[in-house]
């Protein structure tokens, strides 16, 4: 009857220089062995123990340096604290941030998907070209789902030429 | 330049260069969330990749655990919808009930089914409820009684009657032409320990020989064991042919059979096919489930199954001059009877047709000439067999009797025999009466398998006559066997009957005690059985014979057995060692004021090269010598062992057991590549060259017991055991002393050559 609650951890991989090149690609044995060195450096065989029955990596995607990371609900604080401690993943130096926690895949995903939205959103001002930052828009608008968003001016900022 | 790093890093603007690329990951990955997340297609909430099933349209507050396999867990309106998903659901399979287990004809297959390993005996339920069984050489027998214990066993041999089921004995029919029998089975036998198979006094088949054999021309080394032989009696139309019947250990079985195809030179025959029995079989025995009788198709009782099934796949082998030798392995029943009241008992149990009356005698495969060898053979039973003890009848009379189903003469209590007539003591001045060869024919014994009832048929007659029911159409021939040790009765080689059936019919009337059986050592020395040495040697170790110094010099590495009878304290076990006493030992009661207590001071030293276990040494740190930088080390510092400082009384144990497998592996590589052959007593008289076992205790050791116990016959310490022919020469008067392995104390005993040869 007993139900095994987890939780799922969204978490972002930062790099050195922030983007992850393709020479610095991981998979998710990596993002793993990483997390369980961690823990096994701050808590010890207790939690590596812990962690072994529940911790998994669900997603990784190095191309957008996205994980997500299960564990069951007891050990999430294990999990919490000893990721501040990784300090590599694979051969490559990176730090790991927690970008959301949830108790579902679901849940996790909505966020991953506010958090990308948002990145456009904020990624529009650093485009140099016109023509970037028209696909930039063309990329808000389709990842919208055709909802309307508030208006946007056609040009923004203004152009230059 | 530090400032700005730190700033990129916190911010979230991705580097400028790759901003398209940046862009389009994430474009990328946006449209699968929305797949995911948001897809229109399904009402707000709903998370299925494809079109949803019927258990996923209700909405949630009628969902039921677990719907997808019992469709009455769904609506009713959403049931016809939702059949043909949830019979394509597969739900774990529920093993079935012990109810279901036990039916019958399940209970039948299980049978079968765990016959794969170890035959069964048809006993075998009947023991299992009340025994410990083991597995022996290839059958699941019984080796001790929860209810019973040694005593009341051996009261019973005393005063009643022991019983005991030896089915297991393998028996091979040899059929041939009978002078070519005799004369190259006689290449086993051996003159000198009695009658061989050409004593013609039995080869009319009215006695059973007890013969030991051995490997072709080779008394008396490689021996193969004891056997018993009888000969079927002569048929009017022959044609010079004989049969004859070798019953033999199991154990010793293999080399025996193999040996006779080296002898008659024989070819295996390929086995012939299976029999099919008829629909109408009433083959089901009576067993407390009730079998169902009606059914399509009839399923045979466990009995009537093997015996059908080994008769269908009988192994038989043929040589070109018309010797066949068939094996007739677990096709025969054969009960073990001893003590006083065997006959006695037997007689109660068996209900005799009364072959006079042609009403009676109902069987289809009898004849005349029969009936007047049954009418006889009952007439002698009745007046003479019955009322005698084994022990004063000649060993191995065989008689035929013809009986009712015994399961009809099955009395409602159980009751002691009666007492034996005392106007017994008519002499068989009959002569041999040659029995009945019925039960030698596989056909009748088929026959007779067939006709037997099943259980639900006989409670139906049962029930339907008022009187007790007597008789039924089954008729069977049975061999009754007398043993009779021999001319000493000794330990537990008591007089005693064999009751030889067909199979399938397992008797349901019987006590089962057990009794431990004689194992037969191996030969890489040799046991000297020759009558004559082994009397003369007996005598002379009395003290009232000549000196047997030429005996001694040709049968240099002959082994005697031997028989110990404690003098005052002591109770020989297994494998004790039997030594000389010192000259000034005092070992008779005279001396009791003055007697010592021998005791073995030296350490036994171990037949094998002793081992020292093998320390646990911790693994090599895997971590880099990095770690112990702080540490300081000094220059005297030893690395010790967790297992030594903190010992793991576990951790011993598996580290020891480990090291006994590594040598027992090691011993067994050795011994595979010598060509000793491997048995309990090579093992303990033919030890490693370099260990001197004779003067590795206090004493000389010139032998080594066997089996040994508290005999409740003399009320002392009793053994049997081998000793080495050279060493009785140094023997006065029988003394001895024995030390059992678990004690340091020697115990003094008197020797006696055993005359008695081993009999199965």
């Amino acid at each position: 009857m007993v139900k095994f609650k987890n939780r799922y951890l969204l978490l972002e991989v930062i790099t050195d220089d922030h983007v992850v090149t393709s020479k610095e690609q991981f998979n998710d044995s990596d993002v793993y062995f990483a997390m369980w060195e961690a823990l096994s450096e701050l808590h010890g065989d207790y939690g590596t123990g812990a962690a072994k029955q529940s911790l998994s990596v669900k997603v990784c995607n190095s191309a957008t340096a996205t994980v997500v990371a299960r564990i069951s609900r007891g050990s999430l604080e294990m999990l919490a604290n000893s990721l501040c401690f990784v300090r590599k993943i694979g051969k490559h130096p990176a730090v790991i941030r927690t970008l959301h926690l949830g108790g579902s895949m679901r849940s996790c995903e909505k966020a991953l998907l506010k958090i990308h939205r948002r990145r456009l959103l904020t990624s529009l001002p650093s485009a140099k070209t016109h023509q970037a930052r028209r696909d930039i828009q063309q990329a808000i608008k389709a990842s919208c789902g055709g909802q309307s968003e508030p208006d946007m001016p056609q040009s923004w900022p203004p152009d230059d030429d | 330049m530090a400032t700005a790093k730190k700033q990129r890093l916190m911010s979230e603007t991705p580097r400028e260069l790759d901003l398209l690329e940046y862009v389009g990951e994430r474009v990328t990955e946006i449209a699968d969330l929305l797949q995911v997340v948001d897809n229109h297609d399904l009402p707000t909430g709903e998370v299925t990749q494809g079109p949803r099933t019927v258990l996923q349209r209700l909405p949630r507050h009628m969902r039921r655990r677990a719907m997808s396999y019992n469709v009455k867990r769904l609506p009713r309106s959403q049931r016809c919808f939702g059949i043909s998903a949830i019979a394509k659901s597969t739900h774990r399979a529920k093993p079935p009930s012990r109810f279901h287990r036990r039916r019958a004809s399940n209970l039948l297959n299980a049978y079968i089914r765990r016959q794969r390993r170890n035959a069964w005996l048809e006993t075998h339920i009947w023991h299992a409820k009340r025994f410990l069984m083991r597995d022996i050489w290839g059958y699941r027998l019984a080796e001790s009684s929860y209810q019973r214990g040694f005593r009341p066993a051996y009261r019973d041999s005393v005063r009643h009657c022991l019983v005991r089921d030896i089915s297991y004995m393998r028996c091979l029919q040899l059929s041939g032409d009978e002078r070519g029998l005799v004369d190259r089975l006689g290449h086993l036998c051996a003159k000198q320990l009695g009658p061989t198979i050409a004593f013609r006094a039995a080869q009319d088949g009215h006695v059973e020989l007890s013969l030991i054999l051995y490997r072709k021309d080779r008394y008396p080394m490689d021996c193969i064991g004891p056997v018993r032989l009888m000969w079927m009696p002569r048929h009017d139309s022959e044609d010079g042919d004989r049969t004859l019947w070798i019953w033999v250990h199991p154990s010793s079985a293999g080399q025996l059979l193999s040996e006779l195809i080296d002898l008659f030179g024989l070819i295996k025959n390929d086995s012939r096919p299976l029999e099919q029995t008829t629909a109408g079989d009433n083959t089901k025995e009576a067993k407390p489930a009730e079998a169902t009788s009606g059914a399509k198709k009839t399923r045979l009782s466990l009995d009537a199954h093997k015996v059908e099934t080994m008769e269908g796949t009988t192994v038989e082998y043929s040589s070109g001059d018309r010797i066949k030798l068939t094996d007739l392995r677990d096709q025969l029943v054969r009960i073990r009877l001893s003590g006083r009241l065997s006959l006695c008992v037997l007689a109660q149990m068996l209900r005799l047709v009364d072959v006079r009356d042609a009403a009676a005698r109902t069987a289809s495969w009898m004849t005349e000439s029969a009936c007047a060898t049954y009418a006889d053979h009952h007439r002698r039973w009745q007046l003479v067999m019955s009322q005698q003890s084994p022990a004063e009848l000649k060993d191995g009379v065989v008689t035929s009797l013809l009986i009712e189903d015994p399961r009809l003469s099955r009395p409602p209590k159980k009751g002691l025999c009666k007492e034996m007539d005392a106007t017994r003591g008519v002499n068989e001045a009959s002569g041999a009466i040659i029995p009945d060869g019925a039960i030698w024919s596989s056909t009748i014994r088929r026959q007779v398998l067939r006709d037997k009832m099943t259980e639900s048929d006989l409670q139906k007659l049962r029930a339907e006559s008022t009187v007790t029911l007597a008789v039924t159409s089954t008729k069977i021939p049975v061999l009754v066997v007398v043993r009779n040790g021999g001319a000493v009765a000794d330990l537990n080689m008591g007089a005693g009957v064999d009751l030889i059936a067909p199979g399938g019919f397992g008797m349901p009337l019987w006590l089962a005690e057990l009794i431990d059986g004689w194992t037969e050592p191996g030969e890489s020395f040799y046991v000297l059985r020759d009558r004559a040495a082994l009397k003369a040697i007996s005598v002379w170790i009395e003290g009232k014979g000549a000196p047997v110094t030429d005996l001694v010099r040709t049968h240099r590495r002959a082994l005697i057995a031997v028989s110990l009878n404690c003098a005052e304290g002591g109770c020989p076990g297994r494998r004790a060692l039997i030594c000389l006493p010192a000259d000034d030992d005092r070992l008779t009661t005279q001396w009791t004021d003055e007697k010592r207590r021998i005791v073995e001071c030296r350490d036994a030293p171990t037949t094998s090269a002793t081992q020292e276990l093998p320390v646990n040494k911790e693994q090599p740190t895997k971590r880099s010598d990095a770690f112990f930088e702080d540490f300081v080390s000094l220059d005297n510092e030893v690395e010790v062992s967790m297992q030594s400082l903190f010992p793991d009384k576990d951790a011993e144990r598996t580290a020891h057991r480990k090291a006994q497998q590594k040598q027992r592996k090691q011993r067994r590589k050795d011994n595979s590549k010598s060509l000793r052959p491997t048995s309990p007593v090579a093992e303990t008289t033919s030890p490693p060259a370099d260990i001197n076992v004779v003067d590795s205790c206090a004493r000389p050791v010139i032998g080594f017991v066997v089996r040994g116990g508290f005999s409740f016959a003399v009320g002392r310490g009793r053994a049997v055991g081998y000793c080495s022919l050279a060493a009785l020469e140094r023997i006065v008067r029988g003394d001895v002393l024995f030390r059992n392995t678990t004690s340091k104390v020697y115990h003094s005993a008197k020797l006696s050559a055993m005359k008695l040869t081993v009999n199965i």
